[in-house]
């Protein structure tokens, strides 16, 4: 119960400081686009800040501390500076369809409950590099911040390359809760679980106006099959799915004063979620800003730099950004292999099937329009990027075995699922002779004071 | 039952931890010189046998090959069918389990049905990509697939929908078919898990004997030469005690290993051992 407790205090902490951050500036957001995209601010600036203190040799405890207190200032300010825009709190009737689509999502989080109140840590990459990195931090004997120290950031029980975001979550709700746990183990999966599926939800109904398949398209990202186990696994997958979704939903909400750079801040968050975001999201996320409003482009990267912290220290201590470096080289088992990935495998069922179908479906629409054309690169680009490293790469290998690549087209599955929905619904609007506009009818903040 | 293989499995790209696929494993042959063409695996296994896992192991021209399974208690089929490597000639065929009867069989449509509601178990490799299931051997995308474009086609020829809303109303219908499937899994997962008390597989009996260990070695120093999903699991586990890397100047006052003879032992369950070492 304390556990729960801890949890739940933590991710509101961050939802709260990232709420009140969001809030500096006024906004066309519903409350639950705002609450769900300040619970990943609060975590990124939580985790980064404490890793910016500890690459300069702070310890977990003070970092921790003083990260909260900078934090709790930097929300009381913004509070008594009375220049906040808060949006409003309102509900909407559900509909019958609308309750048995969060009847299925509810069953997906049961089952990723179970999974963390009666199972153990147990698939391999989170018993090393994550939860495995987590424990030794939180209990402080085999951590290091000297380079020189075989525990040079847990590197004894995993690769030390792989960003920290999830490893100090973790130690810290471990510290708060007084021990370490199964639950504290993968818990936040849960948490970008339900925030992916949730921000999917919002986007589409903005962009669709259309509440069946806003309501379709979150079912049908919670229940890509690997999803329910990647809500308990322990792994950072769905946290870097999580930040990419959050940073392709703020470009299409077209804030561009404060959603441009929080749509840099998300990406930046998925680099800080895992390394794989530099080469597979991040040219799309760029070239989907500069095609929509390059102008804004300065934007997103003023957001994305607030990385440069983690970036300059894996350079300064040359830990590198790929898991395997080798050598540039085609395979020719790989578009067989590729193939029996996207279309015959359970993995993902369907799924990659049915949205290569839409995309190809509606992309002389999607030309055409202004959005479109940037969404049609942000999936061609990581499509092109996923097919490029997995044929003519070293990376060919974890093709071959199946250990990654199913994995990283769940990451992938979110985006493409809202790009898919786009383009599906500018067909249909378009057969209906309307025309695909931001819903703004429950959006808007108003100011306090 | 007699037998005839004692092999050592090299096959890591069968999904299998590393240590699993280096240990030799004991095999009990079922057939030989076989066609595998439409034939699957039928085995009778004991009323407590449930959950219990095993492998599958089979020898072609092509090499050995292996898949992880689960028992089903009482008489049930093993789907082969949908496996590249089983199509054509088979030179023999084996489980890892003594004393259970089995036979090849072409099977029935009673049993193309149970096997499509095989639970999925909980395997090292679910992370990476599911198993999912056959119907008639095929893969159920297949079935999936069907069901889209049957289902669009009625929906435009009787209902008078556009195509293109006919097959995304396709698409749901098929996708709610596979989360209606996954629910049943889910469900089947947690009754046996929770009835059978079956643990993960393969470190259950490793997560008892951590229990222990992590109690009896304290705040002292320890180390280990396990390997694989095994050795990730012990790390994980003893994450918050010194451990003894070999690059550290930290020298192990305990030693966990499968192979006891290199010291005293203070604790040992299920082939593992913990070992007092004499500080340096």
């Amino acid at each position: 119960m304390i556990t729960v407790i801890v949890i739940f205090g933590q991710l509101a902490f961050d939802a709260v400081f990232g709420w009140t951050l969001l809030s500096f500036y006024q906004n066309d957001r519903t409350w639950t686009e705002t609450l769900l995209a300040g619970a990943l601010l609060g975590i990124y600036v939580e985790t980064l800040a404490m890793a910016t203190l500890m690459f300069a040799g702070v310890s977990l405890v003070a970092a921790g501390g003083a990260t909260a207190l900078g934090m709790i200032g930097v929300a009381a300010a913004g509070f008594y500076r009375g220049r906040q825009y808060h949006t409003r709190l309102s509900t909407e009737r559900l509909k019958w369809f609308e309750w048995v689509s969060l009847a299925v999502i509810g069953e997906t989080v049961l089952f990723a409950l179970w999974q963390l109140t009666r199972t153990h840590t147990y698939f391999d990459d989170a018993l090393q590099h994550w939860s495995g990195r987590a424990r030794s931090l939180f209990g402080e004997v085999n951590w290091s911040s000297d380079p020189g120290s075989p525990f040079f950031l847990g590197a004894q029980i995993g690769n030390n390359s792989y960003p920290l975001q999830a490893i100090i979550w973790r130690a810290v709700a471990a510290k708060l809760n007084g021990a370490w746990n199964e639950i504290i183990s993968r818990a936040d999966g849960l948490i970008f679980f339900i925030i992916i599926v949730g921000t999917i939800w919002l986007a589409v109904h903005r962009f669709s106006n259309s509440r069946p398949m806003a309501a379709a398209a979150a079912v049908v990202a919670a229940t890509v099959p690997l999803h329910v186990w990647h809500a308990a696994a322990g792994y950072n997958d769905i946290a870097l799915e999580a930040f990419v979704v959050a940073s392709l939903a703020a470009i299409l909400r077209e804030e561009w004063f404060l959603a441009g750079v929080m749509a840099g801040v998300m990406a930046a968050g998925a680099v800080w979620s895992k390394n794989d975001a530099i080469f597979l999201y991040l040219p799309a996320l760029l070239a989907t800003v500069g095609l929509m409003n390059w102008r804004k482009g300065g934007r997103f990267l003023s957001g994305l730099a607030t990385i440069a912290p983690w970036l300059a220290f894996n350079y300064v201590h040359n830990l590198g950004l790929a898991a395997r470096q080798g050598e540039v080289a085609w395979h020719p088992d790989a578009p067989r292999l590729l193939w029996n990935a996207l279309a015959k495998s359970p993995s993902s069922s369907i799924l990659w099937i049915s949205i290569f179908a839409c995309v190809i479906y509606s992309c002389i629409a999607m030309f055409k329009d202004r959005i479109g054309r940037g969404l049609i690169v942000c999936f061609s680009l990581p499509i092109a990027a996923i097919l490029f490293i997995f044929s003519s790469t070293s990376a060919f290998t974890y093709l071959n075995d199946q250990t990654t690549i199913h994995r990283v087209m769940m990451q992938f599955s979110g985006m493409a699922i809202m790009i898919s929905t786009y383009g599906l619904g500018l067909k249909t609007n378009q057969a209906d002779g309307r025309k695909v506009k931001v819903n703004k009818a429950t959006a808007g903040s108003r100011q306090r004071g | 039952m007699r037998i005839v293989f004692s092999v050592v499995l090299l096959t890591a790209a069968l999904f299998l931890p590393t240590a699993v696929s280096a240990q030799e494993l004991k095999v009990y042959p079922l057939e030989t010189n076989f066609s595998g063409q439409g034939t699957v695996i039928e085995l009778d296994f004991p009323d407590d046998a449930d959950g219990v896992p095993f492998y599958i192991f089979w020898q072609t021209a092509g090499g050995q090959h292996i898949a992880l399974s689960h028992a089903r208690s009482g008489r049930h089929c093993y789907e082969m069918r949908h496996r590249d490597e089983w199509q054509g000639q088979v030179a023999a065929v084996a489980i890892t389990t003594p004393g259970v009867p089995g036979r090849l069989k072409k099977p029935t449509f009673a049993d193309d049905i149970d096997m499509f509601f095989e639970t999925e178990a909980i395997a090292p490799s679910t992370v990476n990509f599911v198993a999912g299931h056959t119907l008639f051997g095929w893969p159920s995308n297949t079935f999936l697939v069907i069901i889209v474009l049957l289902s669009a086609l009625w929906f435009a020829k009787f209902k008078r929908i556009p195509v293109e809303r006919s097959l995304a109303l396709g698409f749901l219908l098929a996708w709610g078919t596979m989360i209606l499937r996954n629910a049943y899994d889910h469900a089947a997962i947690v009754y046996e898990m929770e009835a059978h008390k079956t643990g993960m597989f393969p470190v259950t009996t490793l997560n008892v004997f951590a229990d222990h260990a992590s109690e009896v070695i304290g705040n002292e120093s320890w180390g280990d030469d396990l390997n694989g999903i095994f050795g990730s699991f012990l790390h994980y586990r003893l994450a918050q005690q010194p451990y003894a890397s070999g690059k550290s100047d930290r020298r192990p006052a305990f030693w966990i290993t499968r192979n006891p003879a290199d010291g005293q032992v203070v604790w040992e369950y299920a082939n593992y051992y913990l070992l007092k070492k004499n500080q340096r």
